[in-house]
């Protein structure tokens, strides 16, 4: 029995597949999980047997496990196993299981990186497929480093089923692995235009992915998606490249010109709504990108919106918010093309979806202007009323709100109107906004100044109905506006027509019942207005009267002195004391009234919320520094910096004080009744009606009888928002009418002077006056504050690393690793780079070269921009582009050339980008000036050559003075280490040699410079070795082949290449014969040029700064293993210091020591050998003692200075 | 996950509460609380990375699909390619139901896969994806069908009328 139930269930556990697991999870609904960890047993029985079928059916139901929510991690490695079966339905239910369950940090994911590579290059592209399907989902950034090259070669498979999958998973390889983007990309590129449909569009896909994130590295391909464009039926192929030129757009505005024309044709014929809606979108981007005055663009935009309107009509609620999505768009920047549109948005806040009201609402934010403003608001106001839900009544108010306090009240005409809004909006039942409405109050008030006297009439009456407010049943909400009420009414008492029936108002019993925080606004705005009552009936003379209203006063504050608010008592017993003060000094007719207001003279005006921010941070304050050490951790917690930033929030902390304050009340109510209620000792007594106050602090506690208001609010005297439209409409017709008549006379006269002036009597939003003298108050902010907002960009972004400039060549190193025997590996190859490995080596490179290297390179870059540029230039532009004014720069550059002709022969390079500015400037200036600055060209040369002749390894000031004792110490004209190596028609060479440390090798930069209306092109060095120096070839060319130079010269245009030598002996000069040959190609035809050059390599070039301490050099002198020599060089005119610097920087010695007109200098060969100098200023003249293990060096380099000296 | 589409999910309507992933239960409440006639897009939270994925799904019978994409996709383009997913389903399973799904889940992988690949969408030709998932696959029907025979008290027709998925026809977009 026992025997035959095991067998079953053996039998059982082969039999199960994923069906029967899936059906034994549904009829084991009660006991799901013991049922599954039975069978994940079952599963670890089969994993352990030897039949892959087996093993296979095991991982699938693992993976159905997995997905509901299981962890299968442990069978990573099994997975593995079903991964490298050979059929392909396992091997498929492996990598399934694999893409489900892997990710990076799976240890055994590294075991798979052959399994991988086996089926990545398996003959059946189905296993490839799988492959490439399943590393999509798990790769890691060591299986992208790895399998890079591979996925690479299958980008170019013969099967287009496995072209697409490869170039979709290089986005992924890109993501993990960023340094493989540069290689790949070309072929990436090749992609775009491959035969199958759906490889290019695979690699449109994965290159608008790429792009999107990094536009601008992006640019140069536009012509070619633009093709694709104008080309592809493939809808997603159209919508991936219109996507990517909305992108692209903001970056190149000119793309933008060209796209509109084929994206309205695009709009005008596809039925797909999909490609329809993205062309809409791409083309209001553009729009957006091209600044104002492209007149003919207002027929797209008209086309977009009718599109629009058109998507939006439509009942598929997709199309409707898409199309309001994008109408948002428009609206940002053509508000007028929507505006006319109102119709269609305002039937959209009938919609029955709300998210499509919202939507639409957002429009409408942006869609008003001065003269529609009141309509829409009017519209909205009916929507409140019969909106159905507090939620969507509450956004429909702050939309209100909103709308018609954006930028700073812009389009509100007549704030009459808004006060009455406002007043309109407080009847509104159950809102949670009171204080948005209370908000709008205080700053119109405070902000209009106009206005005042209105709002304060506005504001008693409020006032005197606030039972009306107070009571309905959601006080809390709307009472807030009270707070803003009193507080108006308060400051700006002047303007009260009966102030002291507001000021009865306001003292009413009934007032106890609002929350604290607006009765401590009460009692404090009911002093300042009865301190302007005072004034007013002290200059009446009325004396009776005022001693009345004390009197008032007297009788009603101390009912608030009882409230259970702090803040209110407080405020009302100190108010009580001081008007108490005030009845004595009555009583002896004193007059006090001008005592009482001087409390609140001066005016509050509005800080802007980030006025404390931005206050500028005092010169030598570091806020982060400790005043004092810190204490312990619980004390410094005690004492929060709260008080520090009091100031900033004053309106919101007036809020929140009080409402703190009912907090902590509340809580320490609580823990008082808790203590109570333990306390044994205690008697508890049941609160009597007049002792209610002390226990129950808050005024929720008070019963207030409901009221109950069916008959709708209408509170007598409130004017209503309605009339003012009415009597604004009217003011503008006025309006219109004194401006026609006036327009009328003025074209009468104009006819009259026989001129047409056609000027449409349109009204625009300006036309419209506002109705009130708007003076709104601007925010104050702190002196000197600082205009910043920062714009932060994610470091953490995963695609910052793929920010790759693709349009650089590639260099050697880049390429991807491929697998390879290791000997191969190591095998060291000859750098085929022309990038100097003495530069990379080098661990000290001279400063100066550095620093001229950088600026070459930058020089480079920018070059290569210009080149990118003007393909793409090219591309854009359609007309000739027109002749630019002569930049300044030019200018200067000409004067510069005209009146110092020796700046730019000291430095060639310099002037070398000169010239390219100008050749550039050139072209385009009109031909007049060409022609003079032909002249000025043909001028140079000469001025180079005679200067030339001096030459080489000498840099002089020519015409400087000699003898001349006061300019002796002038500061040293700039110098260069690059001498002149040969010139012709087309090109002018000009190099520098420097050492490097290691290896005997020497680095020679050339400057080619094309003097030429040709491009240079193939340009190739062929130097003739000697035994000494040879020059560093690639790899398997021979010695008599040239070394071509990595790139080509348009005219005017100059670069540098870099070439190696290695010299065997260092102690004598070497010349080398050389041959530049080129291809020079212009209009009328290539020709094949040759110019012959010499290298001269003096031993100053083999010499590199080092650096020596004295001790040291001290110890070298010593050491008596150095042999000596020595010049004299007379008729010396120049500065000792300038001698230094000028031995320092050409024959590349540094200082050791100075003393008076004595210094000691130290230089290190390549190969080592130690060159030590004393050099003697004596009247005219130089003496240079040299200490140097090689006497032929020594004599060699001091023969090199004694020429560089004598031009001194 | 750096995608475009960065996650597909079907659901029923019931909604399984036992699912631990969260992801899961928050979008099955987004989805399934929305009314028939709204508009089948859902800004992005923070549950599924932020504002600028949206989840786009359709509603077929009882079966929401969902996919979460990024602004680089179009939102309608991914509304069809929903539709041409649920058309291969419906091809491939000769008339799909929700149980078709449930049982043969591996093959819904394999579908997925072929249409969409590291977040891009890589194939959307129905017969072109029919047609290489069925590649290999015709053994393993024929040994469930062999398997289901010996078990008589399994219902062999999980073909019930009322869940069986309708595939309407929808926005044309080629």
């Amino acid at each position: 029995m026992a025997l035959k139930m095991v067998k079953g269930s053996i039998d059982r556990m082969f039999d199960k597949n994923l069906q029967d697991l899936v059906r034994g999870i549904r009829n084991h609904k009660e006991d799901e999980a013991k049922y599954i960890s039975q069978c994940i047993d079952e599963i670890k029985q089969e994993l352990k047997q030897d039949n892959i079928a087996v093993k296979a059916n095991a991982v699938c139901k693992l993976t159905y496990l997995q997905m509901l929510g299981y962890d299968i991690s442990w069978a990573a490695f099994n997975i593995i196993e079903v991964m490298s079966a050979s059929k392909f339905t396992f091997k498929r239910i492996g990598y399934l299981a694999a893409s489900q369950s892997f990710h990076e940090g799976t240890d055994v994911i590294m075991l798979t990186t052959n399994q991988i590579r086996k089926d990545l290059s398996s003959p059946s592209q189905y296993d490839t497929g799988v492959a490439l399907t399943g590393l999509s989902c798990f790769v890691t950034p060591d299986l992208a480093r790895d399998l890079a090259n591979d996925i690479m070669t299958l980008m170019s498979h013969t099967k287009p089923y496995i072209r697409k999958k490869a170039v979709l998973i290089m986005y992924k390889v890109f993501l993990k692995y960023p340094e493989s983007l540069r290689p790949a990309f070309p072929r990436l590129k090749e992609k775009l235009e491959d035969p199958d449909p759906g490889v290019q569009s695979a690699a449109v896909n994965v290159i608008c992915e790429l792009a999107r994130r990094n536009p601008k590295n992006y640019l140069s391909l536009a012509p070619l998606f633009f093709k694709l464009m104008t080309s592809s039926t493939n809808n997603w192929v159209l919508i991936k490249i219109i996507k990517l030129f909305g992108a692209l757009t903001p970056l190149e505005p000119r793309l933008g010109k060209k796209l509109i024309e084929p994206l309205t044709n695009l709009i005008h014929s596809t039925s797909a709504m999909s490609l329809l809606y993205e062309c809409v979108n791409t083309v209001i981007a553009v729009l957006i990108s091209l600044s104002s005055g492209m007149p003919n663009h207002s027929a797209s935009i008209q086309l977009c919106v009718q599109k629009l309107r058109i998507l939006i009509e439509d009942s598929d609620q997709n199309l409707k918010y898409l199309g309001l999505l994008a109408m948002s768009k428009i609206l940002k920047t053509h508000p007028k093309s929507v505006q006319s549109h109102k119709d269609l948005i305002l039937q959209c806040l009938d919609d029955k979806d709300e998210s499509i009201r919202l939507r639409a609402l957002d429009l409408l934010y942006g869609m008003v202007s001065k003269k529609n403003l009141m309509e829409i608001v009017k519209k909205l106001m009916t929507h409140v009323d019969k909106a159905e839900g507090t939620t969507y009544r509450d956004e429909l108010l702050t939309k209100i709100i909103d709308i018609c306090s954006q930028s700073n009240y812009q389009h509100i005409t007549n704030f009459e109107w808004y006060i009455s809004i406002l007043v309109e909006l407080t009847r509104l039942e159950g809102t949670r906004h009171g204080h948005l409405i209370a908000a709008q109050m205080l700053d119109v008030a405070i902000r209009v100044k106009a206005i005042r006297k209105f709002a304060v009439s506005q504001m008693s009456t409020l006032l005197d109905n606030a039972h009306l407010v107070a009571s309905s049943t959601q006080r809390n909400g709307i009472c807030e506006v009270l707070y803003a009420a009193a507080w108006i009414c308060g400051e700006f008492s002047e303007h009260l027509q009966e102030p002291q029936h507001t000021l009865e108002a306001m003292l009413r019993p009934k007032v106890t019942t609002l929350p604290g925080h607006i009765q401590a606004v009460y009692v404090q705005n009911v002093v300042k207005l009865y301190a302007s009552i005072l004034q007013q009936k002290e200059q009446a003379a009325d004396m009776e009267e005022a001693q009345a209203v004390t009197q008032l006063m007297v009788d009603r504050l101390p009912q608030f002195v009882q409230s259970a608010d702090l803040e209110v008592q407080e405020r009302a017993s100190c108010i009580l004391q001081l008007v108490k003060h005030v009845q004595k000094l009555q009583a002896k007719a004193v007059p006090v009234a001008e005592e009482v207001s001087a409390l609140f003279a001066g005016e509050l005006n509005p800080v802007a919320p980030k006025a404390q921010k931005k206050v500028p941070v005092p010169e030598g304050l570091d806020l982060d520094a400790w005043i004092n050490e810190p204490l312990s951790d619980s004390e410094s917690e005690d004492e929060k910096p709260k008080a520090m930033f009091h100031e900033e929030e004053q309106r919101q902390a007036k809020h929140r004080l009080p409402e703190v304050d009912e907090e902590e009340l509340a809580r320490r109510r609580e823990a008082r009744k808790q203590e109570q209620a333990n306390n044994p000792f205690y008697i508890k007594s049941s609160p009597s009606p007049q002792k209610r106050y002390q226990d129950t602090p808050g005024v929720e506690h008070i019963p207030v009888v409901q009221i109950d208001l069916s008959v709708p609010l209408k509170v007598p005297g409130l004017p209503l928002s309605d009339q003012y439209v009415r009597l604004e409409e009217e003011r503008r017709h006025r309006q219109r009418l004194e401006k026609d008549k006036r327009r009328k006379k003025r074209r009468d006269k104009e006819k009259k002077g026989k001129r047409r002036h056609s000027s449409l009597p349109t009204e625009s939003d300006e036309d419209i006056a506002p109705a009130q003298q708007v003076d709104i108050v601007t925010e104050e902010m702190p002196e000197n504050a600082l205009p910043s907002d920062e714009d932060d960009k994610d470091p953490n972004d995963p695609y910052r690393a793929l920010d790759i400039d693709l349009d650089k060549p590639l260099a050697d190193s880049e390429k991807l690793p491929v697998q390879k025997h290791r000997n191969a590996e190591n095998a060291k190859s000859p750098e085929k780079e022309d990038v100097p490995v003495v530069e990379k080596k080098s661990k000290k490179p001279k400063k100066k070269e550095k620093k001229h290297k950088e600026k070459e390179r930058e020089k480079e870059k920018k070059k290569e921009k210009e080149r990118k540029g003007e393909d793409l230039d090219f591309w854009l532009s359609t007309t000739p582009p027109p002749a630019p004014v002569p930049s300044t720069d030019t200018l200067s550059a000409n004067t510069n050339t005209d009146a110092a002709p020796k700046d730019e022969l000291e430095e060639p390079r310099r002037e070398a980008q000169d010239g390219e500015d100008q050749d550039q400037d050139q072209e385009k200036k009109p031909s007049k000036h060409k022609k003079k600055h032909k002249k000025e060209r043909e001028e140079r040369p000469k001025d180079k050559k005679r200067s030339r002749k001096k030459l080489p390894g000498s840099e002089e000031a020519p015409g400087e003075p000699v003898q001349n004792g006061a300019l002796e110490e002038g500061p040293l004209p700039p110098m260069s280490s690059y001498s002149l190596l040969a010139e012709n028609s087309y090109i002018k060479m000009t190099y520098g040699v420097q050492g490097s440390l290691q290896d005997s090798q020497v680095t020679v930069s050339i400057i080619l410079e094309n003097r030429s209306s040709s491009v240079l092109k193939s340009m190739e060095l062929s130097v003739l070795d000697s035994l000494n120096t040879r020059m560093a070839r690639p790899e398997g060319s021979s010695v008599h082949d040239g070394v071509p130079v990595p790139f080509q010269l348009p005219p005017g245009v100059s670069n540098e290449a870099q070439f190696v030598f290695t010299v065997q002996s260092i102690v004598m000069a070497q010349k080398l014969k050389g041959t530049l040959s080129f291809i020079a190609k212009d209009d009328e035809g290539a020709t094949h040029e040759k110019l012959d050059f010499k290298l001269h390599f003096s031993c100053s070039s083999y010499l590199t700064t080092t650096p020596c301490y004295s001790d040291a050099f001290a110890k070298l002198l010593e050491s008596g293993d150095l042999s000596m020599s020595s010049i004299r060089v007379d008729g010396i005119s120049m500065s000792f210091q300038n001698l230094l610097t000028k031995i320092c920087f050409h024959h590349h010695f540094s200082v050791v020591e100075r003393v008076d007109s004595c210094a000691s200098m130290y230089s290190r060969s390549v190969q080592g050998h130690h060159v030590c100098l004393l050099v003697k200023r004596g009247e005219n003249s130089v003496s240079v003692d040299g200490k140097c293990s090689d006497a032929t060096l020594l004599s060699n380099v001091l023969e090199e200075m004694k020429a560089t000296l004598a031009t001194c | 996950m750096h995608a475009k589409i960065k996650a597909i999910l079907i659901f029923n309507n019931h909604g399984n509460e036992d699912t631990q992933q969260q992801v899961i239960r928050e979008t099955f409440h987004l989805v399934s609380k929305r009314d028939e006639n709204v508009f089948n897009f859902l800004e992005g939270g923070l549950l599924i990375g932020g504002s600028d994925n949206k989840l786009i799904y359709r509603h077929y019978a009882k079966l929401y699909f969902v996919f979460c994409v990024d602004s680089s996709e179009s939102e309608l383009g991914i509304l069809h390619l929903i539709q041409v997913f649920v058309e291969t389903l419906d091809k491939s399973f000769e008339n799909v139901c929700e149980l078709d799904l449930i049982f043969h889940i591996d093959k819904v992988h394999n579908i997925l896969a072929e249409m969409v690949m590291g977040g891009m969408v890589s194939e959307t030709n129905i017969n072109e994806i029919v047609t290489q998932i069925d590649v290999g696959l015709v053994p393993a029907c024929a040994v469930s069908a062999v398997k289901n025979m010996n078990l008589p008290e399994i219902p062999r027709n999980i073909n019930i009328g009322d869940i069986s998925i309708k595939v309407p026809n929808l926005l044309s977009f080629k």
